[in-house]
């Protein structure tokens, strides 16, 4: 085993989100005392640092941990783990040691670029569960370790902006609604004003997919902090529901979306971008023109099907990948999608 | 004319330069009275309340002096430490002392370099850090090792509001309770 596999699959159930949040990501961000933080550590600190933690973390979780080598990680797995937003390109560079829980719950990458960063990512939008259990390790963790902590400030990291609890909480989110209907740069610029970003997930505009996090973790405590993410999100999604229910009632924008799904479903070629608009135009649609049978894994595809996937190992050129995508996407939407 | 000529050295012990000067009012008599850090700290640790002086506003008042003038004292000492030791040699107002980040990234990018910038730059990190954030002050968790402090520090902002209430409603017996554990609480600090 060389590699965990992200996002893991759901702790809970949210029905009230479920139509809007594939994916959810809690990230806890921590430094220690003794070191500086990790863009100003020369590399024997670092790996100093990833010593004191693997030394550490073996003796709290015995065999019940898998440690990984950056370094030995398959290349289009990397690419992966940074368009999943789980490492940044510095650390991927620097190609550390990471640490996870065997089943992917919990990992915690010790020299990645701002701080010390413990995560967890899966299906649905569980956001107490995952905290939960991240805090977990950090009880385990903190009787060991003195990480950077200042009454005034809270939890230190390199970016000032990300001091206090260290809590940083991310949505994947379905937008098509919002999106079609042309209204995504005002509730952008509202995300903003409240503290919050929201951001293509393709980078690009023009995309159905969005992530969602907020700004700050410091004048609030961990639950006030969740409690008003997922109060704010739930205002998104009731615009969002309110943008669906008017494409809805239309006959012609309904038929439009169809025919518009149907085509990528039979392309004979698919970019990420045109794949991730049928994945996402598919998934509003549900329980509207069709039923989809197995939603997470349906919505699997985000990642699956990522250019720098292990499914296009190997394959180098952009058509071939493009080709492999719309037979694996045709495939899998015969085998989950039914009309209504 | 040396720089020396405006140094005034401390009225206690004589030997260091006074740093914190201090206009006290006895009766119609008006002193002068300049403290080197060190005294100072001592003055305002151990010092006992000014005879003479029974209201328990005018006391409270003073009380809450002595605090903010005692931490202005202990930063002078620590400072006054820093330099005399040699690391002060090192600080700058524009780099950390530990890690040598500017103030100006700090500002400009927002990037910190070790634990020590925070308290180097506290008020550049505080103003940056608030535009965004849900509030004022630090809610989250706070680890085991600085609980004390912690629920030492809200008892004592309590009990502060306590005693103001008390000393507005004149109920002066329950007020002393209070003052008298406010007082024990900052001798634990």
């Amino acid at each position: 085993m060389n590699r965990i596999i992200l996002p893991t699959e759901r702790s809970g159930n949210s029905l009230q989100r479920d139509p809007y949040v594939f994916t959810s990501r809690v990230r806890l961000a921590r430094n220690v005392d003794a070191f500086l933080f990790p863009h100003g550590l020369t590399l024997e600190r670092k790996q100093k640092l990833e010593e004191s933690f693997s030394l550490l973390l073996k003796d709290i979780y015995k065999d019940h941990l898998f440690v990984g080598d950056l370094s030995t990680v398959p290349e289009e797995q990397v690419r992966l783990l940074e368009a999943n937003l789980v490492i940044t390109s510095t650390f991927s560079q620097y190609g550390g040691l990471f640490f996870a829980d065997p089943t992917g719950s919990w990992v915690l990458l010790p020299n990645e670029k701002d701080h010390i960063r413990l995560f967890s990512i899966e299906f649905g939008s569980s956001l107490v569960k995952m905290y939960r259990r991240l805090n977990d390790v950090l009880i385990k963790l903190e009787p060991h370790i003195h990480f950077a902590f200042d009454p005034t400030f809270g939890y230190l990291t390199a970016y000032a902006d990300d001091a206090g609890a260290g809590l940083s909480l991310c949505y994947l989110i379905n937008l098509t609604g919002i999106e079609m209907t042309g209204q995504i740069d005002s509730i952008t610029e509202v995300c903003e004003e409240t503290g919050y970003r929201l951001t293509p997930y393709t980078g690009v505009r023009g995309s159905q997919l969005f992530l969602l996090r907020n700004l700050s973790s410091f004048g609030a405590n961990e639950a006030t902090i969740i409690a008003n993410f997922e109060d704010f999100s739930s205002k998104i999604f009731k615009e969002e529901q309110d943008a669906r229910n008017k494409l809805f009632s239309s006959k012609e924008d309904l038929d439009f979306l169809n025919a518009q799904l149907l085509d990528a479903a039979q392309s004979k070629s698919l970019t990420y971008h045109a794949m991730i608009e049928a994945v996402a135009l598919a998934d509003m649609l549900d329980n509207v023109s069709y039923t989809i049978s197995k939603k997470d894994t349906w919505r699997e595809h985000v990642f699956t099907l990522h250019p720098h996937s292990d499914v296009f190992h190997k394959i180098l050129q952009k058509e071939e990948i493009e080709q492999l995508r719309a037979d694996i996407f045709r495939k899998a939407f015969k085998k989950y999608i039914r009309n209504k | 004319m040396s720089e020396d000529m405006f140094i005034k050295p401390c009225d206690i012990c004589g030997a260091q330069p006074a740093v914190l000067m201090f206009r006290t009012f006895n009766g119609e008599k008006i002193g002068d009275e300049g403290l080197c850090p060190k005294c100072a700290l001592e003055r305002f640790t151990k010092g006992g309340m000014i005879p003479g002086l029974d209201s328990s506003e005018v006391l409270t008042s003073i009380s809450e002096m002595r605090n903010i003038l005692t931490e202005i004292a202990s930063h002078l000492q620590r400072m006054t430490e820093e330099n005399s030791n040699g690391s002060g040699a090192a600080l700058s107002v524009d780099a950390c002392s530990v890690c040598g980040q500017s103030a100006k990234d700090i500002q400009r990018l927002g990037t910190v370099g070790c634990s020590n910038c925070y308290q180097q730059f506290t008020s550049e990190i505080r103003e940056r850090l608030v535009k965004s954030a849900y509030g004022s002050r630090y809610q989250g968790i706070i680890p085991n090792r600085f609980r004390k402090a912690h629920f030492r520090d809200l008892e004592l902002e309590q009990l502060k509001i306590k005693l103001n209430a008390l000393v507005r409603s004149e109920k002066y017996e329950m007020a002393a309770k209070v003052r008298n554990r406010i007082q024990k609480l900052l001798r634990s600090c």
